[in-house]
């Protein structure tokens, strides 16, 4: 399953539901909605933060990292890409694999 | 006698009968409920139960109140067995394991039972329960999918729920008691019981949406547990672990028995606190709240709503898209909001709460909030997590919400701080002189005044949150509002007042009327002395504080149509979430944002920095390519503006959709050295409100009014005002940025403070204030308006004069108000004519008045428009380069000597 997002997409976090983006200048990065502590689906909290209202975590949505436990984990990011054919982002729900050197 | 024979009643069955009479009944009303439940829609389904089918609703509370029983006697069951240490009575392992197995079985049923509801907090739950069950190896993501499902489908959770669970549970049952039929008259006055506590008290059911999510309330304390450990897989070896002692007990030697009972009792009491205290003082986003936040915010557990079982309401037909609230089932036909608002989509407790399953008016209206948008409630209301959090937030540290630059000056001239940029908050206000002066004049005027009634609010009921500027009441409202409130409501259309961001001049007039008056200014108004007559007048008008205004010259961006909110946007007046200490570190638009020369600092729709301006722009359905001007101060688009291809800039009016081209700043403005420390506004502001001879006295026994809480004193501080005048500003220089600034008599005042307490004495002051005077002018300033005008420069009004003998010039000034005897200048005086001036001589710690190097070289100036004409080549030249047309002058020129 894929969604498409034109270049339309506003800077800073964008949130749909199950997965949301966050668009900097450089780069647009897609993470999953789903707490890492227990499954809850996180919110919107601050314009640059989610809030799991289950347990009280909270992310950075730049980074997808825990500000504010009980989640120590980050948010798990997926697969989010430029097709430069129709100018759209696409992100698929493959959670994305990390980066080696 | 009597008490026997009720303990006796009471005492009629034990607690296992009577949990397995309950157990059949809850099968039964289940298989009722599922008839008009459907778990593809399954909230909606509930709502409607709750709201059209009374007979249905009866059952589900039936259903849910049997199955609370249940649980609850089928522990003290358990309880029961081993306080008198029967369990040892069963001496088949299959049994206890088959009564082991039963209690997850239990655990399961009613948790799934919570997850049908299919409200914000049983969806969360679902997702929390499969996800615990993944987390356990090997079996995890069978179990998870056989338990919860797969995706966000309630049917799996459905079909173990209604089969499985159901099944296994009186297998377990009749395995127990070798029958699923309790005897006729427990069951009796068990029905009976369960009948009337279910015809009183609702089963729950939360709001789809909601960011306080509760599980049930024997998990409550599982959810504390998690909160508490960043690992939720030790809560389930917890539990496993328990149910693992659970089951070996019979087993274990006499003393070791005893001793794990004794530790189960204590961990189970230890559960029930835990249970108690965070099902009270858990709220939002699991954060420690009050009894009375909760109690507005969240689920209640226990709610009396009787179910009406003779209701005549026959709704045949609901709309597809409308919301499933109880309120509209009496005010579907609510008009006068926008689109945003719309309660048939957003209902209407998302803004006013109460309670939108119960469908008798007093029972829905039960906390309920008649004014949404008071900063007492905004956190519930307008600032929800999915509304405007960011909004209510960030205008907490807003100076129209903290009144700090306002306070810090008045301490000040009051002694009672030394420095002008300590910040505060008006709430904070104590009943010092200072306090108790702002009190009386001056705290009435800060968004934390709370609205307490409907209707538009009267000019001095300033306040009230977020209704201060975003709610009005049409004169359609207003009498929708009187029906309504009447007992003769009748069946007449219900209009809304409007809540929009179309925010008209007069909501900003009651409060900016006063003090630097620039909502009068803007307009062209000018308040005039006490006692004025209004024959005297060419152009007046009263206010309704019956202060009489007389027309002066209005702003040319009023002229053109524009009202505040056209430059002010949401940051300006709601705060950008900074502790901004005065009202010129708060305001992010500057003239040069509109009125740029050179590059346009853009910005394109779709790369808008934050949240707010995204949604306003999709709102809008703005073109994400356009771009917008971008604050050169903070950053912050202006959404209003456009900035087309050629890098002209367009703004359009927010009330009246006018477009204007915004012209770049004329040549002369950015020609030469000469005036390139001057701001837009020290040429461009035809005049400000000045006023000067203000004393101030506190008179015990002259009643007043204290404007933080809104009642009568009966002493209080009174102002008495001297002359005032609408004429062109002082210009002063701000030191942080060396720019040349408008200024007017801020604090020019003498206070008897001796009048409030003995031994204080009196003060005077001669404080000027910045100024954005909001009377700007197309055409500005002339050179002579300035370089030879008095109170341009700041010594006062008076005669400017030019005198020349001989070969030398030289300036003196004739000032028209008497000296005042407190620091020898002329009352209208910011600084003396060539002499440094004393400081502090300013409301803030980076304004002052001309030293006397910047007087000499205004005047110098000064000197050559005696005689050339400000628009003559020399001056042109001089504006260039001052040091090389002076060289060039001629024999005739006499320059001033000092």
């Amino acid at each position: 399953m894929e969604y498409r997002h034109g270049q339309g997409l506003p800077m800073g976090l964008s949130y749909y539901e199950k997965y949301y983006l966050f668009r900097s200048d450089q780069s647009v990065r897609a993470f999953l909605t789903k707490c890492t502590h227990a499954g809850c689906r996180i919110g919107l909290g601050t314009a640059t933060t989610l809030q799991c209202n289950c347990h009280g975590s909270q992310f950075d949505a730049e980074t997808g990292k825990p500000i504010k436990g009980p989640a120590i984990k980050p948010l798990q990011e997926i697969e989010c890409s430029f097709d430069s054919k129709t100018k759209q982002w696409v992100v698929t729900m493959q959670v994305k694999l990390l980066e080696t050197t | 006698m009597v008490i026997q024979k009720l303990k006796k009643f009471l005492q009629f069955d034990t607690a296992g009968w009577i949990a397995s009479s309950s157990l059949l009944i809850c099968a039964v009303s289940g298989i009722l409920l599922a008839i008009p439940y459907d778990f593809t829609q399954a909230h909606q389904s509930v709502s409607e139960i709750l709201l059209y089918n009374p007979a249905g609703s009866l059952v589900r509370n039936l259903h849910y109140w049997s199955a609370q029983l249940f649980f609850i006697f089928s522990v003290l069951h358990v309880y029961d067995h081993m306080s008198k240490s029967t369990e040892t009575n069963i001496r088949s392992r299959r049994t206890w394991l088959i009564l082991t197995l039963a209690l997850v079985f239990l655990g399961y049923e009613m948790i799934s039972g919570f997850i049908l509801k299919d409200d914000a907090a049983g969806i969360q739950a679902r997702r929390i329960l499969a996800s615990l069950l993944e987390s356990i190896p090997f079996f995890g993501k069978l179990m998870s999918s056989a338990l919860t499902g797969v995706g966000e489908s309630s049917q799996i959770v459905y079909i173990q729920h209604v089969a499985m669970g159901t099944i296994l549970l009186f297998i377990v049952v009749f395995d127990h008691i070798k029958t699923i039929w309790p005897k006729r008259k427990s069951w009796l006055i068990v029905f009976l019981g369960i009948l009337a506590i279910s015809l009183l008290f609702r089963a729950p059911l939360g709001q789809t949406e909601s960011s306080q999510i509760k599980g049930p309330w024997f998990f409550i304390g599982i959810q504390e547990l998690l909160h508490l450990t960043s690992h939720p897989a030790y809560v389930i070896i917890l539990i496993l672990l328990l149910i693992t002692v659970f089951y070996f007990i019979p087993r274990f030697t006499k003393n070791y028995r005893t001793l794990t009972k004794r530790i189960l009792l204590i961990t189970g009491i230890f559960y029930l606190i835990i249970t108690m205290v965070a099902l009270l003082f858990r709220g939002e986003n699991w954060e420690w709240k009050s009894l009375s936040e909760n109690k507005l915010s969240g689920e209640q557990l226990l709610i009396f709503d009787p179910v009406n079982l003779f209701s005549s309401k026959n709704t045949t037909v609901i709309p597809e898209n409308q919301k499933r609230e109880s309120c509209l089932l009496c005010h579907a036909s609510m008009k006068g909001l926008s689109e945003s608002h719309n309660p048939s989509v957003m209902g209407c407790v998302a803004c006013h709460k109460g309670d939108p399953y119960a469908t008798g008016k007093s029972m829905a209206h039960r906390n309920m909030i008649l004014v949404p948008g008071n900063f007492s409630n905004a956190q519930l209301t307008c600032g929800t997590q999915n509304c405007h959090a960011d909004i209510t937030n960030r205008i907490q540290k807003s100076l129209m919400t903290t009144q700090s630059g306002i306070i810090a000056v008045d301490k000040f001239v009051f002694g009672e701080t030394t420095s002008l940029n300590d910040t505060f908050h008006v709430q904070n206000l104590g009943h010092s002189a200072a306090d108790t002066h702002l009190r009386n004049l001056c705290a009435g005027c800060h968004l934390g005044n709370e609205k307490l009634k409907t209707g538009n609010a009267e000019w001095l009921e300033r306040g009230g949150g977020c209704n201060a500027c975003h709610l009005h009441y049409s004169d359609e409202a207003t009498a929708s509002m009187k029906r309504m409130q009447s007992k003769y409501a009748g069946e007449a259309e219900e209009i809304h007042p409007t809540i929009d961001i179309q925010v008209s001049n007069d909501r900003c007039l009651s409060c900016h009327s006063r003090s630097g008056r620039i909502s009068l200014s803007y307009e062209g108004w000018k308040e005039t002395d006490e006692g004025t007559e209004l024959k005297s007048l060419a152009k007046s008008k009263i206010l309704p504080d019956e202060r009489v205004l007389e027309f002066v010259q209005a702003d040319v961006h009023h002229q053109k149509g524009m009202s505040c909110i056209d430059c002010h946007t949401s940051y300006d007046l709601m705060g950008d979430g900074k502790q901004h200490t005065h009202k010129e570190d708060a305001v992010n638009v500057q003239c040069v944002d509109c009125h740029t020369t050179g590059k346009v600092n853009s910005i394109s729709i779709s790369s808008l920095p934050d949240k707010e301006s995204q949604m306003i722009a999709w709102l809008r359905k703005s073109d994400p390519k356009a771009k917008v001007v971008l604050t050169s101060k903070n950053q912050h688009p202006l959404l209003n503006t456009r900035v087309d291809s050629l890098d002209r800039i367009f703004l359009t009016d927010k009330l009246n959709g006018k477009d204007h081209e915004s012209k770049p700043a004329a040549s002369v403005c950015t020609k030469g050295k000469g005036h390139s420390r001057l701001s837009c506004e020290s040429c461009h502001t035809a005049w400000v409100p000045q006023c000067i001879g203000c004393h101030n006295t506190f008179e015990k026994g002259t009643p007043g009014f204290d404007l933080l809480t809104g009642k009568t004193t009966k002493s209080s501080w009174v102002e008495f005002v001297g002359n005032s005048f609408a004429e062109s500003p002082v210009l002063g220089v701000n030191s942080a940025t060396n720019q040349v600034v408008t200024a007017m008599p801020g604090m020019v005042l003498s206070i008897d403070k001796e009048s409030f307490e003995k031994g204080k004495g009196k003060s005077f002051h001669r404080l000027y204030a910045p100024t954005s005077g909001h009377t700007t002018q197309r055409e500005s300033r002339s050179c002579k308006y300035c370089h030879n005008n008095p109170l341009a420069i700041g010594f006062g009004r008076g005669e400017l004069i030019y005198s020349v003998a001989g070969n030398t010039g030289s300036w003196t000034f004739e000032p028209h108000f008497e000296l005042n005897p407190n620091d020898n200048l002329p009352e209208d005086a910011w600084t003396g004519f060539l002499k440094e001036a004393k400081t502090p001589n300013s409301t803030r710690s980076n304004l002052r008045s001309f030293s006397v190097a910047e007087q000499k070289r205004i005047l110098e100036v000064g000197s050559c428009l005696t005689c050339h004409d400000g628009k003559s080549k020399v001056m042109d030249q001089a504006l260039e380069n001052l040091a090389q047309t002076l060289a060039r002058r001629s024999k005739k020129c006499v320059l001033v000597e000092y």
